[in-house]
């Protein structure tokens, strides 16, 4: 009940802000361009039927629309729309809902009821977890409905997202929190969530960049520890030991049918032909760095540095003097 | 080092704090060393100038903050212990509380952290804003309450609880004179009860009013503490009032340590042979005595004096 009452709180809390709306807001209004997209015969059909753009694969029906939608899904609307802004959003949001539940004043009292530490740190975390999940329960939903009503199918598998997107949120959030209960200031505990997002963003772009070509291997396949440069090493290091917010759309993308990233913004989807060596490259490394590698090592080894940031921050607000 | 000795034998002491030291990180001594016994069902007064350490003490107690050293109990359980919470009502100095709750939820959602069952919950929650004069503000948010508002609102939630216990830190703070005189009939309420009520404030008038015993808290220490009979009981000094004016006698009156007033001789201090003395002076002169008044100390008074401000009161019953 002690924690559930914690949970009940942050969602009154996350309810009180203007920004949760917003966000809700914008989610239908993503939703509702989403379901301008439809196929005919023809092809392809925008605007609800204002715009036609003629594709011989991209038909009413066929295996490569339900491609297309599948990418559309996973890159834009997951992969940048809420893997981008709305994390950036929910990272705004939440911030400062540990230091003001921190603050002077505000803890002694929680922590003056007979309910552990360890407890209130989880509660609290989790709290912050469900303002996220609230949303993503909320556009999942309703572009998941948008996708039967446009294609006619069921696009069960996804529903996973409405589990990955927390998860992509919560490899951040774990260091909001750390930093929060740190520092007890939302603005520092925001910037350095941000700084480390773009730490995240380095080490997979260096990996991307140092660790699977070489003049030996123009074509790009991952390189052996030994074979790697300096640089090589670090990125190495910097992208299997920080989380993997990148996969999180691959890995919807690939449980819904989607063709690889790369290939889907080449191609569109429509027939996943590789036109140049720079791109076929690209695929490759795609095909490496996120697809050829278990979901379960993503998450996994994305979860073994969030539960190591979590531990740090309860322990830290567990000894900590308020 | 935490160094928390487990005494868990039961005792008469609802708060029985021995040698609590606190250090903050900087080597700063909050607290060094301090014993107080708090007996149950009486009402118990912490004071002290800022920077005392009087906060800190009640942190402890609350585990809101851990003690660098400290033996003791807390309603007979060791200092730390959580469980023993759900029997203590907390109201810490500058509360602040969620705005965006109204009265009611913010009872339900401490009162459920509290482990009070739901049913009690939503019986109790309106019946101690009606006690506090706040019945009609129970579904309107905090963040439109006045100050005064907010402090009654923090004294039901430390009572959500029904506590055995009730740790105040400045309570009537922000509270205009009903408001004060509300708070003390409830304080005195629970003490018939048989609650124990631990305040810690800077009004001292007001603890005066209701406090069986109080301890005085100055640099992490306890510099005085007993009832506030036993901390007021010395005069400053007596004062014989003459039938005369007493302007002849000056001088003679100023050798045995008096000092004149019109038709009244002062005596500092409490030393009732130096009185004698004055008084055989004046019969000796002839004087007709009308009166002689020993002026009581207030504990405002005893406090000054305490913080090296005041007369010199005599240390009977200090602590350390």
């Amino acid at each position: 009940m002690q924690m559930l009452a914690l949970i009940n709180d942050a969602i009154r809390e996350s309810r009180d802000k203007k920004l949760f709306w917003a966000m809700l807001v914008v989610s239908t209004i993503a939703a509702g361009a989403f379901a301008c997209i439809g196929f005919d015969e023809n092809g392809l059909s925008l605007a609800f039927g204002l715009v036609k753009v003629p594709d011989a694969n991209l038909t009413a029906g066929s295996p490569a629309a339900q491609q297309f939608m599948a990418g559309i899904v996973s890159y834009v609307l997951v992969g940048t729309y809420i893997g981008w802004i709305g994390v950036l959003a929910f990272l705004v949001a939440t911030a400062g809902m540990l230091p003001s539940f921190m603050a002077d004043g505000a803890i002694e009292v929680v922590l003056g009821k007979p309910i552990s530490r360890i407890r209130v740190f989880v509660g609290r975390y989790l709290g912050g977890l469900t303002f996220v999940g609230l949303q993503a329960i909320y556009f999942v939903l309703l572009t998941f409905l948008v996708l039967r009503f446009r294609m006619g199918v069921w696009f069960w598998e996804y529903l996973w997202a409405i589990v990955l997107l927390p998860l992509l949120f919560s490899y951040l959030y774990c260091v909001t929190v750390l930093v929060g209960v740190w520092s007890r200031n939302g603005l520092v505990s925001l910037t350095c969530t941000l700084l480390f997002w773009l730490c995240i963003a380095g080490g997979t772009t260096m990996e991307r960049t140092f660790g699977y070509t070489d003049e030996l291997r123009p074509q790009g396949s991952e390189l052996a520890w030994a074979e790697r440069s300096q640089i090589g090493k670090v990125s190495f290091v910097l992208y299997n030991v920080f989380p993997k917010t990148d996969d999180v759309s691959v890995l919807l993308g690939r449980e819904m049918g989607a063709a690889t990233p790369t290939a889907f913004v080449e191609g569109l989807g429509t027939s996943g032909e590789i036109r140049d060596e720079e791109t076929a490259r690209l695929a490759t490394v795609d095909h490496e760095l996120t697809t050829a590698k278990s979901s379960l090592y993503s998450i996994g080894s994305s979860l073994v540095f969030e539960a190591v940031v979590l531990s740090l921050a309860c322990w830290f607000f567990v000894r900590k003097d308020f | 080092m935490v160094e928390v000795v487990d005494v868990t034998e039961m005792t008469n002491w609802a708060v029985d704090l021995i040698g609590v030291r606190k250090t903050y990180s900087g080597g700063i001594d909050a607290l060094r060393g301090v014993n107080i016994q708090v007996g149950r069902g009486e009402i118990f007064g912490l004071l002290g100038p800022n920077g005392a350490g009087k906060t800190t003490l009640v942190k402890i107690m609350m585990t809101a903050v851990r003690p660098s050293a400290a033996m003791g109990t807390v309603l007979g359980r060791p200092l730390g212990n959580r469980r023993k919470l759900a029997l203590i009502g907390y109201l810490p100095e500058a509360h602040r509380f969620p705005g965006y709750l109204t009265g009611l939820q913010l009872l339900d959602y401490y009162g459920t952290l509290a482990n009070v069952p739901r049913s009690i919950r939503k019986a109790r929650a309106p019946e101690l804003l009606d006690r506090l004069g706040m019945g009609e503000w129970g579904d309107v948010r905090i963040r439109k309450y006045s100050k005064g508002m907010l402090q009654r609102l923090g004294l039901a939630q430390a009572m959500m609880n029904d506590p055995d216990l009730i740790v105040l830190d400045e309570p009537t703070d922000g509270l205009d004179p009903m408001g004060r005189r509300d708070t003390r009939e409830l304080l005195l309420e629970y003490k018939r009860r048989g609650k124990t009520v631990f305040i810690n404030s800077h009004l001292l008038s007001e603890l005066e009013m209701v406090c069986d015993r109080v301890s005085i808290l100055v640099g992490g220490l306890v510099a005085r503490q007993g009832t506030i009979q036993e901390l007021t009981e010395h005069s400053i000094e007596y004062r014989i009032k003459a039938a005369e004016d007493l302007a002849g006698h000056t001088a003679a009156l100023a050798k045995i340590g008096g000092e004149v007033r019109g038709q009244t001789v002062a005596v500092s201090g409490h030393d009732a042979e130096q009185v004698n003395r004055m008084i055989d002076y004046l019969r000796g002169a002839g004087i007709l005595i009308e009166s002689v008044i020993p002026k009581r100390f207030s504990l405002e008074e005893v406090f000054v004096d305490t913080l090296g401000g005041g007369k010199g009161i005599p240390r009977k019953h200090q602590a350390e």
